[in-house]
């Protein structure tokens, strides 16, 4: 059974959480704030992080550094109220793995949380029904039988998005990538007109992107769908 | 006849009472140590007295000292802390100047200073070390110093007749008055003496220097009769003062008003002391006149001029310049408007034959004449100053040679045509028709030139006449008594017309002075009227000034901070260093003009007028002659008179700014008042429909099956949704209203805009059929991705609201030559015509629509499109429904990169 280590000061929220998580068979333990999480920590060994950004005592801005440095490897995922301090793009560089605003649905969580606990592979089915997989150690990319074409920098994106699948990707982390391997002009603007040209490539319907999906001026994520 | 504002108080006096009072709290007191001469113990009675205040646990420090190497005081000196003087290095001496800054920094409640009319180093703050007391005193520092009574500006003439000895350092009489005390250290003659010859009062060589030239009996007791003299006045002044403070409520009674006439004769000095004399004594206000005559004065006129003003000013006189050709009739109109009850004048020198019987008698006479409830006192004029003989004076010398030797010529000219008529119809014409010709040329002449030149015309016209025409031709004898008369009869003629006309001319100049000026003012006053933004009218009045007066000017207005800053409007080539600056400061701070041709800092390159308003000072305004010269009276009556209006604009532009700032709070109050009526209800009503279904499914006592529970959670979550958007909509509201809207600019890709727009209102429009046309290129946009979502978004529900179920909404895009539109087409009522104009205000909802909605979806979207350079449009459609559109300016980089970056994928 995975353990879920919820940080919430809020306790309807906190109950909310509770009820739903153990209904779906998570094993839970609680804390109102960082400090606490580091105490629970030292006794539970716990698989994800649910961590609610907008602590009251506005903690989380100091202490979720010193958090990332001890438990390094831990998955979070942050719940943001989205208008607060923290943009959810200083999130990602803060260290969370990936983040939900409030108010989100159930559903939602589910799946980010199982998202964060599946095992990233060399090899990525990315749709089943089209047929589209993904070899990640040899650069590949498999539209049935055929094999579609990607430039050097169309795979530097794309492959990140593989590695990362099912969470954001942080559009400065990439826009970094390409702008060694890129020419003249803003490379904030390669990244877009690279991750349309993918769509073009890839997409079922590239004018309704359903693999590659925008989270709106955070950057992207891989979706697979059955 | 009984004038009643004479008896009325007078509201300014009293105000000055007021303020005098006022004043009086906060400033320092100024205790005068007064003596006939050196020597009288002044030094030692203020050190004395000092120590006596230190004793009573007063602050006592010395600013500045002078011993003389006596010992007594010496020993005095020693009990006191000193302030340090300042060493200051100029023209390679080095001069030690007490250090009026280190005093005010010091703040001690009472400094001593000695040698009141010292003047200071010229790159000192002040000319005169008095001026330093006055703004110690302004500090609200009490100050003791040391003054000899020869240094009075008033007495300062009759010590020079008593002692034969020129006095150069002088302080003006306003200061004793602002005296709170004045000490009188009287000792006699014979004591005096007795000490100068023991050493005690200069040392050495210096004791016998003096005791050739001041210390003798006879002049020490005429100076000892001038201090008691002077001593006595103000003590019956300070009577009077307590006397007219007891009664300010009551009646008062304005009894006497001094006037003056001031011109750039060096006479003057002495009439405007001797008024000043006059009007203490009497206790009376004193007015200064200049009467400018449009007579053009020479450069050293100007000057003397304006010192004679300055001089009547610093003594406390009103100033006023008037124009007008006739000096009686204005003395007249002046002495009538300021209720003058004296005139005082200087007794008139010798003047020219002619001039009286042209300008009707001298200036006494005419006053003489024409007022009789003035008293006119007449202050004899010693002959020594005047350099010109009145003879030589009387033509008007100052018109210019270049006139006589022009007047020289055209009367040369005229002979040779005359010689020429004559010689070519010697029968025709007789020599009498030859002397019309001479007196129609001196007519013309008239129109050119001015008086004194006319004059010489006429007289060289009738001598050549007579010597080359009348017969006897060849000398200057006339033969017969016809001819003598006629002669006479043109002289006259010829010098009649010729004043009159030159005195028309002069008039019309004057006339065409004045209305110059009124001219360059009216324009200056309408372009500040004109100019809607205060940078613009700053900008456009200091290049106006600048051209008249050749020189740089600038404004500096009072920044948040508080400090001086330079404002658009300057037409300096360099902007002020930092003494300027220091300059400028002064004179906001003190709110009197400093810099250079004042008494602060004048060796600054440029003068600094604070800009007064009626209740503050708003700047200064700084201005920099291109050379030094001295303004002209007119000039100076122009920039005052600009100067105050641009500070009455200024101040009225900085009120309206604050009142524009209320009207924002007033506005934004009223809005948070239509957003709370507005918005309570919207979010009651999803809030209502959550607590329903909660409660409904919390009770165990209601049944429901399967569907009818799905239906419920289905409307539970629509509702979450519509607070959610409510919310978002009141967040963006809140940013714009607050007026700190920010945007975080990056690339769109108008599909990722259109479709998470689409995703997340997907439920709203599930039922409508949505199709989206897009280029096949892709489409960027620069903007707030977030801001224009909730556009995108906004412009979506609106449709979903007002729309039936079942209905096309369509979104295009297209790319157009440097714009992008984006059109969202609906098959909805459409908007009605009549709630066009306001559909994109806030809180406004088109009558009889359903469907919920705050009113604030388009008008959010409207501001938020234009932050971003767009426009947002709204019609009807030819067939059914409405269309809205958006378009954006289209950034060139994308579409270059898209080309760039399709040739490397090749």
């Amino acid at each position: 059974m995975k353990k879920v280590l919820i940080v919430e000061d809020e306790f309807t929220m906190r109950s909310f959480l509770r009820a739903s998580l153990q209904a779906k068979g998570y094993s839970i333990v609680e804390a109102s704030d960082l400090s606490e999480a580091l105490q629970v920590l030292k006794t539970n060994s716990v698989d994800v992080l649910l961590l609610d950004t907008d602590l009251t005592d506005g903690s989380f801005q100091h202490q979720f550094p010193i958090f990332r440095d001890s438990h390094p490897g831990l998955p979070v995922l942050a719940l943001t109220i989205g208008e607060g301090q923290l943009s959810k793009g200083d999130l990602l560089n803060l260290g969370v793995d990936d983040f939900l605003s409030k108010p989100f649905s159930f559903s939602d969580l589910l799946m980010r949380i199982e998202r964060i606990l599946s095992p990233s592979s060399t090899e990525c089915l990315l749709s089943a029904r089209r047929k589209l997989r993904v070899d990640i150690l040899n650069q590949s990319v498999f539209l049935g039988e055929h094999a579609v074409v990607l430039s050097e920098l169309e795979w530097k994106v794309f492959g990140t998005l593989c590695r990362h699948v099912g969470r954001v990707v942080n559009e400065k982390v990439l826009s970094e990538l390409v702008v060694s391997a890129a020419g003249a002009g803003d490379p904030r603007l390669w990244v877009k007109l690279i991750v349309w040209e993918l769509r073009q490539k890839l997409e079922e319907v590239p004018l309704q992107p359903q693999m590659i999906q925008t989270v709106s001026g955070i950057g992207y994520r891989l979706e697979t769908s059955p | 006849m009984v004038n009643r504002d004479e008896e009325r108080p007078d509201p300014d006096l009293l105000l000055e009472a007021i303020q005098e009072k006022e004043n009086q709290q906060n400033r320092g007191r100024l205790h005068i140590f007064l003596g006939m001469c050196a020597g009288v113990g002044k030094s030692y009675s203020m050190l004395e007295a000092a120590h006596e205040r230190k004793r009573e646990g007063i602050d006592v420090v010395i600013g500045y000292i002078e011993t003389h190497g006596r010992k007594e005081t010496e020993r005095l000196v020693s009990g006191l802390e000193m302030v340090q003087r300042r060493s200051v290095d100029y023209k390679g001496t080095v001069v030690e100047e007490m250090d009026l800054d280190a005093i005010l920094r010091r703040r001690p409640k009472l400094v001593v200073v000695d040698e009141l009319p010292h003047t200071n180093v010229a790159t000192s703050r002040h000319p005169k070390r008095y001026q330093d007391v006055i703004e110690i005193l302004d500090a609200g520092i009490d100050v003791y110093t040391a003054l000899n009574v020869q240094h009075l500006e008033s007495r300062k003439e009759a010590v020079e007749q008593i002692t034969g000895i020129i006095i150069r350092e002088t302080v003006p009489d306003s200061v004793l008055e602002q005296a709170a005390q004045v000490e009188l250290i009287d000792i006699t003659p014979e004591d005096l003496l007795k000490r100068l010859r023991e050493g005690k009062v200069y040392l050495g060589e210096r004791a016998q220097v003096a005791a050739q030239n001041f210390f003798k009996e006879g002049p020490l007791t005429a100076l000892r009769e001038i201090a008691l003299r002077m001593t006595a006045e103000r003590v019956d002044q300070e009577l009077q003062g307590m006397m007219d403070r007891k009664e300010i409520a009551g009646s008062w009674k304005m009894t006497e008003r001094l006037m003056v006439a001031v011109s750039h004769s060096p006479y003057s000095k002495r009439l405007i002391r001797t008024t000043r004399r006059l009007a203490y004594n009497l206790e009376a206000p004193w007015v200064a006149v200049n009467i400018d005559t449009g007579v053009v004065l020479s450069e050293e006129d100007q000057t003397n001029l304006a010192k004679n003003l300055e001089l009547a000013r610093e003594l406390g006189a009103e100033v006023i310049t008037t124009t007008d050709t006739d000096v009686s009739r204005a003395l007249q109109r002046v002495a009538r408007q300021r209720f003058v009850t004296q005139i005082v004048v200087g007794r008139p020198v010798q003047r020219f034959l002619f001039s009286d019987f042209f300008d009707g008698g001298s200036l006494l006479d005419k006053l003489i004449r024409t007022r009789g409830d003035v008293d006119i006192h007449v202050i004899r004029q010693e002959d020594k100053p005047d350099r010109q003989s009145a003879l030589f004076r009387l033509p008007n010398f100052s018109s210019g040679l270049g006139q006589y030797y022009n007047s020289f010529w055209y009367i040369v000219g005229i002979s040779i045509v005359a010689y020429v008529i004559n010689s070519v119809l010697p029968k025709a014409i007789s020599y009498q028709s030859i002397g019309f010709i001479y007196l129609l040329g001196v007519l013309f002449l008239s129109l050119f030139v001015s008086k004194g030149p006319v004059f010489f015309g006429a007289l060289m016209s009738c001598f050549v006449w007579n010597y080359a025409f009348i017969p006897p031709v060849g000398n200057f004898s006339i033969s017969t008594m016809e001819d003598l008369i006629m002669s006479s009869v043109f002289l006259v003629a010829a010098l009649t017309t010729g004043v009159l006309t030159s005195r028309i001319r002069k008039h019309e100049m004057i006339l065409r002075e004045r209305e110059d000026l009124t001219q360059i003012l009216y324009q200056i006053v309408s372009v500040i009227a004109s100019s809607p933004r205060r940078e613009e009218f700053l900008k456009r009045v200091t290049e106006k000034l600048s051209r008249i007066l050749k020189g740089e000017c600038s404004v500096l207005l009072k920044n948040s901070e508080g400090s001086l800053v330079l404002e658009a409007g300057s037409s300096a080539a360099q902007p002020l260093d930092e003494k300027e600056i220091a300059v400028a400061t002064w004179a906001h701070e003190s709110g009197k003009p400093a810099g250079w041709s004042t008494q602060t800092l004048p060796l600054s390159q440029v003068v600094c007028h604070p800009l007064r308003g009626r209740k503050q000072i708003v700047g200064v305004f700084a201005y920099r002659p291109k050379t030094a010269r001295r303004l002209t009276v007119d000039q100076e009556t122009l920039l005052e008179a600009v100067v105050r209006q641009l500070a009455v604009s200024l101040e009225h532009d900085r009120l309206e700014e604050s009142s524009r700032e209320a009207q924002r709070l007033v506005d934004s109050e009223r809005l948070h008042q239509d957003l709370l009526s507005s918005v309570s209800h919207e979010l009651r009503s999803p809030l209502a429909t959550i607590k329903g279904v909660a409660s409904s499914f919390k009770d165990s006592e209601i049944f429901l099956d399967e569907p009818s529970r799905s239906q419920l959670l289905k409307s539970m979550m629509e509702s979450c949704d519509r607070l959610d958007h409510i919310i978002e909509n009141l967040i963006d509201m809140a940013r714009i209203s607050s007026g700190n809207l920010k945007l975080k600019s990056d690339w769109i890709d108008l599909t990722d805009l259109l479709n998470s727009a689409l995703l997340r209102i997907r439920k709203a429009l599930s039922k409508h059929q949505v199709t989206m046309e897009l280029p096949p290129e892709p489409v960027f946009i620069m903007g707030d991705v977030r801001l224009l979502e909730h556009v995108v978004m906004n412009l979506m529900l609106n449709a979903a609201r007002h729309t039936p179920k079942e209905s096309n909404f369509e979104i295009v895009v297209r790319e157009k030559e440097s714009s992008i539109e984006i059109a969202f087409l609906d098959e909805g009522p459409g908007i009605p015509q009549e709630s066009m104009p306001k559909i994109f205000d806030k809180f406004y909802r088109v009558p009889g629509t359903t469907g919920g909605g705050v009113g604030l979806g388009l008008s959010i979207a409207k501001t938020l499109v234009e932050a971003h350079q767009g426009q947002i449009r709204a019609e009807n459609r030819a067939t059914k429904g409405a269309v809205f559109t958006l378009t954006f300016p289209i950034p060139t980089q994308a579409r270059e990169l898209h080309k760039n970056f399709l040739e490397r994928q090749l």
